[in-house]
């Protein structure tokens, strides 16, 4: 911990020593970027990042880009960000457990002994409840789901934050390219990582779908390093990984896509509703179906 | 020894409160013995452990070989593919081209239960009028034992909603599952139709 605090320290010099290198030698090509529907905010500060290059251990910076304060710059609603990682990690959830009740269970339709005179409970079933290999009253009841959608405001609030959080904690890095990287050799990540105080896991995220080169090939062999599509980005892995590295092709798609929703026409609290995707869903699962028996609860 | 004059000494102590069982009855109850009324339980075997660190051991059979059962212990990787990726495409109505929905992509549920709302708002009642919806005709075919019993189970279950849980029956509004018609006699006026008659 300490060590990583005081590498932070030399990073940061080295970092505020870059700053001057790259101010003095006007390398710094693409500081200003047009910012779709910037606010109007004379108070409001423009985020900025890095863009460095994974060609080498050391940091190089390449420029500075500009990041939309709509997105990066947020209020951080810790509370919006908790719904969000309580749904992620709650709506997925199957309960396959099903408790028979007395009306399921075998057996049980005879009266096991006359009603009265016997000095024995008043019993009509050997599966009643209150018996042992009796059924269940108030069981677990079957495939049960914890299925829900948070409304698309908050989630996009919420990926806002996790963003914000991350840029502001100074673990979202940018970088001008992922694919078709020269080494990937473990141990060349490792140091990268290190160099970089990047801490102990690292999510990169690129723009495509598909990863070529190095990056590839140093995945595979450390856990701890992930690559996933713009498409993939949410708010648990945000807050899961330690430092978060996007593309810059990553960082305009994110962009464009967050904005586009935040400044789209119609309602953002809109419900999510069954019926709409109920075609949909049991089509695509047509392939699964028994062509005769129907599944079993 | 000691905890005996432990004992006595918090019993010459105790002469304000006796901390004692719950008892709501403020009404003195027929007993048979009078010392009853008034001799409550305050002592169930149970003492708290202010200053005794861990957990007290079990008692267990001297020289038992027979290993005790327990859960087997389980080394859970945080770094393993999935944990790593959980939650990948949680986003990606928003984040994708809007093609795919999270909603779609539940493959580890059962079929009839994908995006079908969770049992905290549909409740068993709905979830199973949705499945018998879906699977009447082969049920009645191939299986009709359960098709029966999913009979019984669903009359059960409307005469446990009609009759004792009326309260719920209003959280069967806005679950998505079917088209909704205003309540035309809700109390609040504004929140009436225009379909409503104006007298």
């Amino acid at each position: 911990m300490l060590s990583r605090q005081v590498r932070s320290l030399l990073s940061s010099r080295l970092f505020s020593t870059a700053t001057q290198d790259a101010s003095s030698s006007s390398d710094v090509s693409n500081v200003q970027r047009e910012l779709w529907r910037k606010p109007e905010n004379p108070f409001l500060k423009t985020p900025q990042a890095w863009i460095s290059s994974l060609e080498t251990v050391e940091d190089t910076k390449l420029g500075l880009v500009d990041l939309h304060p709509d997105i990066f710059r947020t209020s951080p609603r810790i509370d919006i960000l908790h719904r969000n990682i309580t749904w992620q990690s709650v709506y997925r959830n199957v309960q396959m457990t099903k408790m028979l009740t007395k009306a399921e269970m075998p057996g049980g339709g005879r009266k096991p002994w006359p009603q009265k005179k016997t000095g024995r409970a008043h019993v009509g079933s050997i599966r009643a409840p209150q018996f042992i290999r009796g059924g269940f009253a108030n069981g677990v009841r079957g495939p049960r789901t914890w299925f829900y959608m948070l409304p698309d405001a908050i989630r996009i609030q919420g990926l806002c934050v996790a963003l914000t959080l991350k840029h502001s904690q100074d673990d979202l890095h940018v970088v001008d390219n992922i694919q078709n990287l020269q080494n990937g050799d473990p141990k060349f990540w490792i140091d990268l990582c290190e160099a970089r105080n990047y801490g102990y896991s690292v999510l990169f995220v690129d723009d495509s779908d598909e990863v070529n080169g190095g990056l590839a090939e140093a995945q595979q062999s450390l856990p701890w390093l992930n690559v996933m599509p713009v498409y993939g980005l949410n708010c648990y892995s945000l807050i899961k990984y330690d430092t978060v590295v996007l593309s810059r092709s990553a960082l305009e798609t994110i962009e464009q896509r967050l904005l586009s929703h935040i400044h789209r026409a119609g309602p953002l609290n809109k419900k999510f509703r069954y019926m709409d995707y109920k075609e949909k869903i049991l089509q695509e699962a047509e392939g699964e179906e028994d062509p005769h028996m129907p599944p079993v609860v | 020894m000691a905890s005996t004059s432990l004992s006595r000494f918090s019993t010459v102590v105790r002469t304000t409160s006796i901390r004692a069982f719950h008892d709501r009855s403020s009404v003195p109850r027929v007993v048979d013995d009078r010392e009853k009324s008034s001799a409550k339980y305050a002592d169930a075997g149970y003492t708290f452990r202010y200053h005794q660190q861990g957990v007290d051991p079990l008692p267990r059979i001297p020289d038992s070989k027979v290993p005790v059962a327990r859960p087997e212990y389980k080394i859970r990787d945080q770094w393993s593919d999935d944990a790593a990726r959980f939650g990948q495409n949680d986003y990606i109505d928003l984040l994708g081209d809007g093609s795919v929905h999270p909603a779609q992509l539940q493959y580890h549920t059962p079929t009839w239960l994908r995006g079908f709302p969770g049992q905290h708002r549909a409740n068993e009642l709905i979830k199973l009028i949705h499945y018998r919806n879906l699977y009447d005709a082969k049920l009645k075919q191939n299986s009709p034992k359960r098709w029966h019993e999913l009979r019984k189970r669903i009359k059960y279950l409307m005469m446990q909603h009609n009759y004792n849980k009326q309260d719920e029956i209003n959280r069967e509004r806005d679950l998505g599952l079917w088209e909704e018609e205003p309540d035309y006699t809700y109390k609040d006026k504004s929140r009436r139709s225009f379909k409503d008659e104006i007298p």
